[in-house]
C-alpha cells in the first residue's frame, strides 16, 4: 500500500513537470521552424561563406 | 560496494569519454592541422552545439556564436532565424548539458583543472555578480556590436570572435599560424592580445573550475536561459532530501542543487547526482529510462501496461 | 619567350615532318620547307616589332593562375594575359564580406596610381563574386577609390590557384609572365609596408 502512495505522488509530480516538458517541446518545434525559415532566407549560405573563407582579423590574427 | 567504487574510479568517467569523442568527431579534419588549412566542405553549413571555431583546421562544422555574428554582421540580414532557431532548439532540449558534455573548450578547462597547482578555488571572489558578465558579453560583443558598428555597406565585424574568444585562439588562431607560414607574417597586435587572453583564461582554469564557462561564455549564457525549461533536467525528491548540502559542496559550479536543480549555471556534470547520500537527485533521462523499465516489467508479467497493474500483482503476491 | 616560341615551332615542324614521312620524301621536304619558312617569317616579324608591343607574343599561360577566361567587374572579358601588361602585377584577392580587405583598399588604390609609372599594375580578384557589374563590389570599389581592374570568379579561376586560397585578403606578386615572385602575403597591411615590398620586388626584377 505504501508503494502505491509513493507511485501516485511521483505521478502527480510528473504531471506538474509535464507542462515544463511541453513548453520545451513547443520551443523545440519553434526552433526547428526558425531554422527552416533561416535556411530559406539564405542564412546558411552566409554561414558557409564565412566559415570557409578565413578573414584573418575576424579570427584574431592581425 | 567499496570494491565496486574503486573499480569505477579506475575507469575513465563517462562524461570525459563523451567529451573527448565528440571533440574528436567534430574536429576530425586532421589533414587541416598538417597543412594549416581548413575544411571547406558542405558540413560547414551546419552548426555544432558547443563553442567550436569554424576556422579551426580540424573543424567540420560551424560555431553557433561565430555563425550568429556572421549573419548579424552581414549586410543582408539584421536577425538570424537560422542561428537563433538552432540555439532555441538545442537549448530547449539540452540546456547546458552541451557545456558539460559537448563543448571542446569546456573539455580543455576540465583537463586544466586536473593539473595539480598549490592553489585551488571553486570561484573567483564576487562570483555571484561575475556570473552576469557573460550576459553582457553576449549582448554587447556577440549581438550589438556586429549589428551596430557597421561600415558604409552595413557590414559588421564579429567582435566576440575577433577580440575575445580564447577557444578560437587555441583551436584556430594558433594551429593556423603554426601550420601556415604565410600567416606567421600576418601576426600583429591583435593576435598577441588574444593570446594574452587565452593565457589568462588557461591559467585561471587551473586554479578555478571552468572560469570561462562561469563568467565569460556567451554560448553558455544562452543555453543557461533555457535551463529551467529544457527537456533534459534535474529533479530533487523533496521527501528524500535531508538538506545536508553535500550537493553544493560537490558542485564545482557552486550551485545549491537541492534548492535549484535547474540553475542557469548548471553544466549537468552529474557530480551531485552521484554524491547525494539519499540519491534524491535524478535526471529526466534516468527517470525516463526507469519508467520504461517498469513498464517493460509490467508487460512481461503478462498484464496490460501500467504501474497499477504491476502493483496489484505485488499486492496479490504478498497476500 | 622568343626561345619558347621557336621551340614550339620547331616541335611542330618535327611533328609535321614525322606525320608526313609516310607520304613520301617530296612531301616531307615540302612540309619542312613550309615550316621553315613560317619560322623564318615569325622570327623576322619579331625583330621588326618594337619592345613596347611585346605583349602580343607574351602569354601568362603557365603562370600561377594558369589559363583562364573571366570578366572584369566592369563587364569586360579578361584572361591570363592581363598579367603581361606590366612588369610586376600585384594581385590582391579580397571579398566583399571581408572588412579588413575593404579597409586596406583605399591605400591600394593610391599605390596603383603611384606605381603605375614604374611598371606595376594592381589587379583585384573578388573571391565571393561571380557576376560582373555586381552592385556591392562596385559600390565598394567606388567608395574606396580602388579603381584598378578587378576580376570576378569564373570556373577556370576557381579551379586553379584560387582553390588553395582560403584566407582573405591574400596578395601575390606576378612577373610579366604571370609567374609568382616573392612570398604569399596574407592579411591587410599599411601603404608603407606594401610600398617597401613593391620596391624590393621591383629591385629584384632589374
Amino acid at each position: 500500500m505504501i508503494l502505491q502512495k509513493n507511485q501516485i505522488r511521483r505521478m502527480e509530480k510528473e504531471c506538474k513537470d509535464r507542462h515544463k516538458v511541453n513548453l520545451g517541446t513547443v520551443l523545440l518545434a519553434a526552433g526547428a521552424a526558425m531554422m527552416v525559415i533561416g535556411i530559406a532566407r539564405g542564412e546558411a549560405a552566409e554561414v558557409f561563406l564565412k566559415a570557409t573563407n578565413i578573414c584573418l582579423e575576424c579570427i584574431g590574427i592581425g | 560496494m567499496i570494491v565496486k567504487k574503486k573499480q569505477k574510479e579506475k575507469r575513465l568517467p563517462m562524461r570525459l569519454l563523451v567529451q573527448m569523442m565528440w571533440t574528436a568527431l567534430t574536429n576530425g579534419y586532421v589533414y587541416g592541422f598538417f597543412k594549416g588549412k581548413i575544411y571547406t566542405g558542405p558540413l560547414k553549413n551546419f552548426c555544432v552545439p558547443g563553442l567550436n571555431c569554424y576556422s579551426c583546421p580540424g573543424a567540420l562544422g560551424s560555431c553557433p556564436i561565430g555563425s550568429l555574428q556572421a549573419v548579424l554582421g552581414s549586410r543582408n540580414y539584421k536577425f538570424s532565424f537560422y542561428i537563433v532557431g538552432f540555439l532555441v532548439a538545442v537549448g530547449s532540449v539540452f540546456g547546458r548539458f552541451v557545456c558539460g558534455w559537448l563543448c571542446p573548450f569546456g573539455l580543455v578547462q576540465d583537463l586544466l583543472y586536473k593539473i595539480p597547482v598549490p592553489l585551488k578555488r571553486k570561484n573567483l571572489p564576487g562570483h555571484r555578480k561575475l556570473i552576469w558578465v557573460k550576459y553582457v558579453i553576449l549582448a554587447v560583443f556577440a549581438v550589438a556590436m556586429p549589428l551596430l558598428a557597421t561600415d558604409f555597406l552595413g557590414q559588421g565585424k564579429p567582435w566576440f570572435c575577433q577580440y575575445i574568444c580564447p577557444g578560437g585562439t587555441l583551436f584556430a588562431g594558433i594551429p593556423l599560424v603554426l601550420g601556415n607560414s604565410s600567416l606567421c607574417s600576418a601576426v600583429g597586435f591583435l593576435f598577441r592580445w588574444k593570446v594574452c587572453i587565452l593565457i589568462v583564461v588557461a591559467a585561471g582554469a587551473m586554479v578555478i573550475y571552468r572560469p570561462f564557462c562561469k563568467y565569460l561564455c556567451p554560448l553558455g549564457a544562452v543555453y543557461g536561459l533555457f535551463q529551467p525549461l529544457s527537456c533534459y533536467r534535474y529533479r530533487v525528491e523533496k521527501e528524500k532530501c535531508t538538506g545536508c548540502g553535500k550537493c553544493q559542496r560537490v558542485c564545482r559550479m557552486d550551485i545549491r542543487v537541492c534548492e535549484e536543480p535547474n540553475s542557469r549555471e548548471c553544466i549537468r556534470c552529474g557530480d551531485c547526482v552521484k554524491a547525494c547520500p539519499e540519491q534524491a537527485i535524478h535526471s529526466s533521462l534516468s527517470e525516463w529510462c526507469g519508467s520504461r523499465r517498469e513498464t517493460h516489467k509490467a508487460e512481461k508479467n503478462g498484464t496490460d501496461s501500467g504501474i497499477n497493474n504491476g502493483i496489484n500483482n505485488e499486492i496479490k503476491k504478498r497476500k | 619567350m622568343k626561345k619558347k616560341f621557336l621551340a614550339v615551332m620547331a616541335a611542330t615542324a618535327a611533328v609535321l615532318t614525322g606525320c608526313s614521312a609516310q607520304q613520301g620524301q617530296r612531301e616531307t621536304a615540302a612540309a619542312t620547307e613550309t615550316v621553315t619558312e613560317t619560322v623564318t617569317k615569325a622570327v623576322s616579324e619579331q625583330k621588326m616589332v618594337s619592345e613596347t608591343q611585346t605583349e602580343e607574343e607574351k602569354t601568362a599561360a603557365d603562370g600561377l593562375f594558369g589559363t583562364f577566361q573571366t570578366m572584369t567587374l566592369d563587364g569586360e572579358a579578361a584572361d591570363q594575359d592581363i598579367f603581361t601588361k606590366a612588369d610586376l602585377t600585384m594581385v590582391n584577392i579580397w571579398g566583399t564580406f571581408c572588412q579588413p580587405c575593404i579597409s586596406e583598399m583605399p591605400e591600394l588604390g593610391e599605390l596603383a596610381e603611384e606605381y603605375s609609372q614604374k611598371g606595376v599594375q594592381l589587379v583585384g580578384i573578388i573571391s565571393d563574386v561571380k557576376s560582373p557589374l555586381d552592385l556591392d563590389a562596385t559600390a565598394i570599389v567606388d567608395y574606396t577609390g580602388a579603381d584598378y581592374t578587378h576580376l570576378v570568379l569564373s570556373e577556370d579561376l576557381t579551379g586553379g590557384y584560387m582553390r588553395q586560397v582560403q584566407v582573405v585578403p591574400t596578395t601575390v606578386f606576378l612577373d610579366d609572365g604571370g609567374k609568382q615572385i616573392g612570398d604569399v602575403y596574407t592579411g591587410a597591411r599599411s601603404k608603407e609596408e606594401w610600398s617597401a615590398i613593391l620596391d624590393e620586388l621591383l629591385g629584384s626584377l632589374e
